[in-house]
């Protein structure tokens, strides 16, 4: 087939584990025989493209990230609402490239209910893989986000187009925001196995954690200081804590360092995604108090699939496919809890830590396997192929229409923005 | 026959919110009028749901005031549902929207104007343009015997607004006419001035007349007076006055003679036998002034059958329907 997959950013430089699954399932459906054309907005560290295994146009504009400061409501009407140029671009694509199907990834920031009403149009079997609410941490009226979603004739959902998501949890949250809709798929957040095996417990007994991810307070930064506080505290300097990753690391280790947890508590950087995968393998745990709506999280997933006990806050997605206390530890996101769990593992002896990890690692195995991930996202695509009807309109009138609303809607919310101040 | 959904959007009244109705007809079915609650004004205020089902049986969708924003959102709308789309400019203003991206007017297959002004006005839409004349609904206003007329009572129609130019006509009255103008007010300022202005005056003013009291009206009257004018008594120039002068049609359709200004589309009524124009105040001083001294008209009967004729309902189906048909046939 040939797949047209949209994604507001695209590696090698990276935020989050969203871009890099559409990279994954680009690789992978390539792999597959499959003529694949990604669009996608300009490389975040301007570095040029490696050479990859399909086609990549950057001719996307994405507005709104988290590595951009306070935005102002301009770049909202067009990251949330509606960019006439991504509307424009991706029915060029259309045109062009003249698709099977189209794929979407994380659209926040490219004018999420444009593009979303543009593919329910004029795209020829539409598939949004949700691994995140667009909505989510951008500043934004809610009364707008229904006001624009009526004027485009939004039905729901998502426009009916067949939706794969990652988790039970992010599937209602949102159909909190668009309304109902039913997921034809739930893809976990997928990792591969590392040629590296289980690390033998320490000698000294000493038990290893590790915080990978990205380092933001919304990530539990905070949390596990916190928390690997007390346990120094009752425990003493029998554990260590290794941070991986990009962020507020400067606010991470001058808060362990105040806490008195330099000598438990180090940064170690920020690794590719394979280098990171060998390295897991050797922590007896993942530390994850991540907030609680966290959709999935690549890195549970990672953890789990190299033996590396999970940690993680209940109620996020990534925790749906694990037992507590089979595969991981799920706690309240709290610092006690935290420490209460790390502190279950410390006083486990070695063997049964072992054994622990070795369920994780088997059961992670099983339901976050990669190729198994990969048959389900093209058994979608291909069902869709079959069943979906001919777009209604060609990309060039769907645009059209859309652009016309797009200018409509800002007539009007230029006007209704001046009156309520800045939203957020 | 394929279903025509027409797009219609009210004038407001004075307080309450303007409505939108999407008009559906079928043929050998009595007309439906689908009432679709919301504010032409805040395009999210319409139900996404009820407008699609609403334009769902159409094959095309007319909309009216097409170049407003809610004119530009219905189009916008009817083409996501893979209708054919027609637009007619009646006034109403435009969306600063269209002026910017002019591409825009794309969103309509084709534009209807019912006069040569409204083809000039819509000549830099790079569509398809068809220029019908009328309609005038020749079946509401019908003809009325001449010998019931009051030569000397003169009617203005319409509403009192100031590119009416009804101080004008106030102002050109000669002695022994009398004038009604019936019509709504919408400016007080305005209204105050032509109370001024009337002041010793054989002048009245009729407000809240209903369809019957306008054909009672008419059926007395020996002329009917159209003077709009391009600048107001307060020097503000209005682009498009009039865009057809659908008063003065009704008028002769009940085969009164009318005078009309030069303003808008107004001088093209001047082919019809019923019709004079008057291309200045003093022109229309004159006309009204040969008009009480006994200028000699055509009888009503002749100027009733010009009118109809020329912008009558049977003549404007026909080529309606011969445009809409090929445009439903056409790949466009």
């Amino acid at each position: 087939m040939r797949l047209l997959i949209l994604s507001n950013l695209f590696p090698p430089a990276f935020i989050g584990g969203y871009e890099l699954a559409a990279h994954d399932v680009a690789v992978a459906m390539a792999g597959r025989g499959h003529e694949v054309l990604v669009l996608s907005s300009p490389a975040l560290d301007g570095q040029p493209d490696p050479k990859l295994p399909f086609a990549l146009q950057r001719t996307l504009n994405c507005v709104t990230h988290s590595q951009e400061p306070a935005v102002p409501e301009e770049a909202w009407r067009r990251g949330i609402g509606i960019s006439v140029r991504n509307i424009s671009a991706v029915a060029d694509a259309l045109v062009a490239f003249r698709p099977d199907a189209v794929l979407g990834f994380n659209t926040a920031g490219l004018g999420v209910l444009g593009l979303l009403r543009l593919l329910s149009l004029a795209a020829p079997a539409p598939v949004m893989f949700m691994m995140d609410d667009p909505f989510a941490g951008a500043p934004h009226d809610a009364a707008q986000i229904v006001r624009l979603r009526r004027m485009l004739g939004c039905v729901g959902g998502l426009e009916g187009m067949p939706t794969i998501v990652c988790s039970a949890l992010l599937a209602r949250e949102l159909s909190g925001i668009l309304g109902p809709f039913s997921p034809c798929a739930v893809v976990p957040a997928w990792a591969a196995p590392s040629n590296a095996g289980l690390a033998a417990p320490e000698p000294n007994g000493c038990v290893r954690f590790v915080f990978a991810s990205r380092i933001a307070v919304h990530k539990g930064m905070l949390v596990a200081v916190e928390a690997a506080a007390r346990v120094l505290a009752t425990h003493g300097q029998c554990f260590s804590v290794d941070v991986w990753g990009g962020g507020a690391v400067a606010q991470m280790m001058l808060a362990a360092h105040a806490a008195g947890l330099g000598e438990v508590m180090r940064y170690r950087g920020v690794a590719e995604k394979s280098a990171l995968q060998e390295c897991l393998a050797g922590y007896d745990a993942l530390l994850m108090p991540t907030w609680e709506r966290e959709p999935s999280a690549f890195i549970v997933s990672e953890a789990a699939v190299a033996g590396c006990i999970p940690i993680v806050t209940a109620s996020i997605g990534g925790a749906e496919y694990l037992l507590d206390r089979q595969h991981c530890l799920k706690i309240r996101r709290d610092p006690c809890d935290l420490a209460e769990a790390m502190a279950s593992l410390i006083q486990m002896p070695p063997a049964a830590r072992q054994a622990f990890r070795h369920r994780a690692q088997r059961q992670a195995r099983l339901v976050f396997a990669p190729g198994f991930c990969m048959d389900r996202v093209e058994a979608v695509l291909r069902d869709t192929m079959a069943r979906r009807p001919a777009p209604l309109l060609s990309p060039g009138e769907a645009a059209l229409a859309l652009t016309a609303l797009a200018h409509l809607w800002r007539e009007r919310v230029k006007g209704g923005i001046d009156a309520v101040g800045r939203v957020g | 026959m394929a279903n025509v959904c027409h797009a219609v959007r009210l004038a407001a009244g004075p307080n309450g919110p303007e409505t939108a109705i999407l008009a559906c007809g079928r043929e050998g079915a009595a007309d439906g009028v689908v009432l679709l609650n919301g504010d032409p004004g805040d395009l999210g205020s319409f139900d996404p749901a009820a407008l699609d089902a609403a334009l769902a049986p159409a094959a095309a969708v007319h909309v009216h005031q097409c170049l407003t924003p809610f004119g530009l959102f219905m189009a916008a709308r009817a083409r996501m549902q893979g209708k054919k789309v027609v637009g007619t400019d009646h006034g109403g203003g435009e969306a600063a929207s269209l002026a910017a991206q002019s591409h825009l007017a794309r969103l309509f297959h084709a534009v209807m104007s019912y006069s040569t002004l409204g083809k000039v006005a819509a000549s830099d839409l790079a569509v398809m343009h068809w220029s019908l004349r009328g309609p005038v609904d020749d079946a509401a206003f019908t003809l009325e015997p001449d010998d019931r007329r009051d030569r000397f009572h003169v009617v203005a129609l319409g509403r009192v607004l100031p590119h009416k130019g009804l101080d004008a006509l106030i102002s050109a009255m000669p002695e022994g006419l009398q004038l009604t103008i019936a019509g709504r007010s919408y400016d007080p300022d305005y209204r105050e001035a032509l109370n001024r202005l009337a002041l010793g005056r054989a002048v009245r003013f009729e407000e809240g007349l209903d369809d019957d009291g306008v054909r009672r009206l008419l059926a007395a009257a020996g002329l009917c007076v159209q003077f709009s004018v391009h600048r107001d008594l307060a020097g503000r120039h209005i682009t498009k006055p009039e865009l057809l002068g659908l008063a003065p049609l009704e008028a002769m359709c009940t085969g009164l003679p009318t005078i009309v200004s030069r303003a808008g589309a107004l001088p093209e009524l001047g082919v019809l036998s019923g019709c004079r124009v008057a291309h200045d105040a003093a022109e229309l001083s004159d006309l009204l002034h040969a008009h009480a001294a006994g200028l000699r008209w055509p009888g009503g009967a002749a100027i009733r059958a010009d009118a109809v004729a020329a912008y009558g309902l049977a003549q404007f189906g026909r080529a309606y329907l011969s445009c809409i048909t090929e445009l439903l046939s056409c790949g466009c």
